[in-house]
């Protein structure tokens, strides 16, 4: 089954200034021991995940489409751009 | 009204305003020397001198396998350290510690955290639970 990505907005960035931003939207990586322990595993400012409190963030449900953006945009690198746009 | 009495009106209603002149300017002094100490007020140190009062856990531990994961312009996020804490020979560091979480569970995990010379540890993050498989 394709498991459809997560997305967070936070809401808390105190003692984290550097590592988060306040009302940006995060992606959330499934991480099922840690949401035990109320905590969500966030990708970062750093673009690594680690492990923060789930009350510094509200989760964001996106519509499929705009998910979808999201992702793209995200995973989209500079050679695949190159490979779309049209030649000069 | 006399003369006399006149002068000694005016001169106890510049007495009064000079009084409260002065309370005011006391007050505001107090009120600035009271905001500077908020603002000087160390973080808490706990056990490894990581400041706990904003993060998600604390440090309950020793920090060991110490290890630098990164400098200055590899840090991803260096303009983000320097907006937030001013300029620096930002590294990036990794450690072992136990930590208590804020739900009173303590773990062993990796943190990360960042540092500049003389400033404390940044922004410890756990990155992984060591307990797990």
């Amino acid at each position: 089954m394709n498991q459809r990505a997560r997305f967070a907005v936070c809401i808390r960035n105190s003692g984290y200034p550097a590592a988060l931003e306040l009302r940006k939207l995060y992606e959330v990586i499934e991480d099922a021991d840690a949401e035990k322990d109320d905590l969500l595993r966030i990708i970062d400012e750093s673009g690594a995940a680690y492990l923060y409190t789930a009350d510094r963030f509200v989760f964001a449900p996106l519509a499929a489409a705009a998910e979808q953006a999201v992702v793209e945009a995200v995973n989209v690198t500079p050679a695949a751009i190159a490979g779309v746009l049209p030649e000069e | 009204m006399s003369d006399e009495a006149y002068s000694l009106a005016m001169a106890l209603t510049c007495i009064a305003l000079l009084a409260v002149l002065v309370l005011r300017f006391a007050q505001g002094r107090s009120l600035r020397r009271l905001l500077r100490s908020l603002d000087e007020q160390p973080p808490r140190p706990k056990s490894d001198g990581v400041a706990v009062s904003d993060h998600d856990f604390e440090i309950v531990s020793q920090l060991t396998a110490v290890d630098l994961i990164g400098a200055g312009q590899t840090i991803r996020e260096l303009p983000r350290l320097i907006e937030s804490y001013g300029q620096g020979p930002w590294r990036k560091l990794k450690g072992t510690a136990t930590v208590r979480l804020r739900n009173g569970v303590t773990r062993r995990v990796e943190v990360h955290w960042y540092e500049a010379a003389d400033r404390a540890k940044k922004e410890c993050r756990i990155a992984r639970s060591l307990e797990r498989p």
